[in-house]
């Protein structure tokens, strides 16, 4: 028997459906192996958490950071720029707003402008944190892997620097938490069918998404990032600035992250809280969404959906068998190196010659 | 004095082995043309499975042997997809920390809170450490750069086209070194759970591969100098369980981006001053070695 491997010239959709459909089917597979296993958490219990993180409406709750931050990464990935820095820079958001509600807003602050200044300022300041890796790796080709990550864990630990220590509140009995932000700045939910959505939140990503799919497809910065992508080589023959590319997907990219922070502050905490609590790992997760996602923002939110649900997965199988939230990361990590692998299936045809 | 200062030095030679280590198997392994950004979840997972492993079993050498084997089957996951399927490394890398620290969680959870039956008393015998520890960077050296396996290993890691074309199995070799570097930083994770913080809690030795990643850079991909920023590393681990006690009672959260800041600028003097013209990564680092290209 002999494996005969081709390179495929046409990356058919329907392939990129059922690879990343078989990815999630095997992740889930091998997950509950593992925690029947490791753990022994019964088939069915983990089946029945499945079933309810697809259907919890918790998930829409995580939905929301998850499928901002990973908005934001499309266009940095598909231009073959690695930003590991959603969580820092969704953390300096979450940041930025709560100073600014607490200490700089007077008491009485009109929402109407009082919200949008602060969604604008939180979008600044994670566009910010990531343009400090985009400056680095433009300007003297700093790893932006390492950049990221290490902003990462500088802004975590400024962020529980600032709930244990100086901005922790007075009517907080004490807990490392800042005090409440002023009612009027929350971003509430309404109900529809039952459901409660924060309906602010999902207008500004279906418009992020919108306007994002208008720049990958319709404008000359989508078609340079798209080529950079390819063959940076032959990007920069062509003309296209290397530079540009880095700094603007950069730029985006941090501020939607920065703007998924905002939204955990207003709409979710209505309080900064140690930085751990404010995103469990959001800004890693979003690397997922994005990928899954194949770069695509309006599928963005659907991949944004899967990994919302495989948190409220997690959720479940904590209050039901005592796991810690990390195990999660078992999913999110599995999927993403069986996506990465299938990958191959789509890239080469596999032929067996007998 | 004398004893503070034989505390601190003892402290900074223990904290930087672990460090030391993790960037010595990266070095093999990005020397071949594969990053590994699992690095970072195996040295938790080695953190883990030497703790949960030492406990069950009562020795803490079989519970290192069993973190190496088990970690550089699952770093071998990462060399698997980013030789033989062609797979984004960094993805993959990434994934395999994020299934790692997974892992970590699920296999410590019900060992949290308890206390190893033997420890590895590492600092009292710093200075064995030390001189051990300078002695495989030598060896390594020795092996990547003057016998013949460095130089195939070298070879798939500058030029794989002539490396291949000089018989050498491109893929095996890459694979052969991922799982190296992963069994070593499990090792590293094992070192530090065992001989270092001596507990374990969920989320121990996290941030510690990252610096590993970043300090191969800073070593300029030469085992020898891996122990110099290991040991700066060490000494501002060991400075910080200082500053946080009195009389300077510093916020333990700030002190504890020191590491992450110094790291990061230290990666800028790197690039941005004239030691930038002596960082040269392996030409052929990130990418693919596709034999067909040619054929076609």
């Amino acid at each position: 028997m002999k494996l005969v491997v081709r390179r495929r010239f046409y990356k058919h959709t329907y392939l990129k459906i059922v690879l990343t459909v078989a990815a999630i089917g095997l992740t889930l597979l091998i997950s509950m192996v593992i925690l029947y296993l490791a753990s022994n958490i019964p088939p069915e219990d983990f089946i029945y958490a499945v079933y309810m993180g697809l259907i919890d409406p918790s998930t829409l709750r995580y939905l929301i950071p998850l499928t901002l931050c990973g908005l934001g990464l499309t266009l940095p990935y598909k231009a073959g720029i690695w930003n590991i820095g959603s969580e820092g820079q969704l953390l300096s958001g979450a940041i930025i707003a709560t100073y600014i509600a607490l200490y700089i807003y007077p008491t009485d602050i009109n929402p109407i402008i009082g919200i949008p200044l602060l969604l604008i300022a939180s979008f600044m300041a994670g566009a910010a944190t990531a343009l400090v890796a985009g400056f680095l790796k433009a300007r003297y080709n700093l790893n932006e892997i390492l950049s990221t990550l290490m902003l990462n864990y500088i802004i975590i630990g400024l962020g529980n620097y600032l709930v244990y220590g100086p901005w922790r509140g007075a009517t907080q009995y004490g807990y490392p938490r800042t005090d409440i932000i002023p009612s009027q700045l929350w971003i509430t939910n309404i109900e529809i069918l039952g459901i409660r959505i924060n309906m602010t939140l999902i207008i500004i990503i279906l418009a992020s998404a919108l306007a994002l799919n208008y720049i990958i497809k319709h404008t000359r910065f989508g078609y340079d990032i798209t080529v950079y992508g390819l063959n940076r080589d032959a990007a920069i023959y062509s003309g296209i600035s290397p530079e540009k590319v880095i700094i603007l997907t950069m730029l985006i990219s941090g501020g939607l992250a920065g703007l998924a922070g905002a939204g955990e502050v207003l709409a979710i905490h209505r309080q900064l809280i140690r930085v751990q609590d404010v995103s469990a790992g959001y800004g890693y997760m979003a690397i997922l969404v994005a990928w899954l996602s194949r770069m695509d923002p309006m599928a963005t939110i659907l991949s944004g959906y899967l990994v919302a649900a495989l948190i409220s997965t997690g959720y479940t199988l904590q209050i039901l068998a005592g796991l810690t939230i990390g195990a999660v990361n078992l999913f999110i990590g599995g999927l993403l190196v069986l996506a990465t692998a299938l990958d191959f299936l789509l890239e080469y045809e596999v032929e067996i010659r007998w | 004095m004398v004893g503070i200062a034989e505390e601190i030095i003892s402290r900074m030679v223990v904290a930087s082995t672990p460090l030391f280590l993790a960037t010595l198997g990266e070095i093999y392994t990005e020397r071949s043309g594969v990053i590994n950004l699992g690095v970072e979840g195996l040295f938790v997972l080695g953190a883990s499975i030497s703790f949960t492993a030492t406990i069950i079993t009562g020795d803490p050498y079989i519970a290192l042997l069993a973190t190496i084997v088990l970690g550089s089957v699952i770093g071998g996951i990462h060399g698997f997809v980013s030789t033989y399927l062609k797979g984004r490394e960094i993805l993959s890398g990434l994934a395999i920390t994020l299934f790692a620290y997974g892992l970590a969680s699920i296999l410590g959870r019900p060992f949290v809170g308890l206390s190893l039956p033997t420890r590895i008393n590492l600092a009292n015998n710093y200075i064995y450490l030390l001189i051990i520890n300078i002695l495989l960077a030598i060896l390594s050296w020795t092996i990547l750069f003057k016998l013949k396996i460095g130089a195939i290993i070298r070879a798939c890691g500058e030029d794989p086209s002539s490396a291949y074309v000089m018989g050498v199995d491109v893929d095996k070799v890459r694979l052969a070194t991922t799982m190296l570097g992963s069994g070593i930083a499990s090792l590293a994770g094992g070192i530090y759970t065992l001989g270092y913080i001596q507990v374990w809690t969920e989320g121990a030795g996290m941030g510690w591969g990252w610096i590993a990643i970043a300090n191969v850079i800073v070593s300029l991909w030469n085992p020898i100098l891996a122990p110099i920023f290991s040991l700066i590393y060490g000494g501002i681990n060991s400075m910080i369980w200082l500053l946080q006690l009195p009389p300077y009672n510093i916020s333990p959260y700030l002190l504890g981006t020191t590491p992450y800041l110094i790291t990061l600028i230290t990666l800028f003097i790197i690039v941005a001053t004239p030691i930038k013209k002596y960082v040269k990564p392996p030409a052929a680092l990130g990418i693919k070695f596709e034999r067909e290209e040619r054929t076609i």
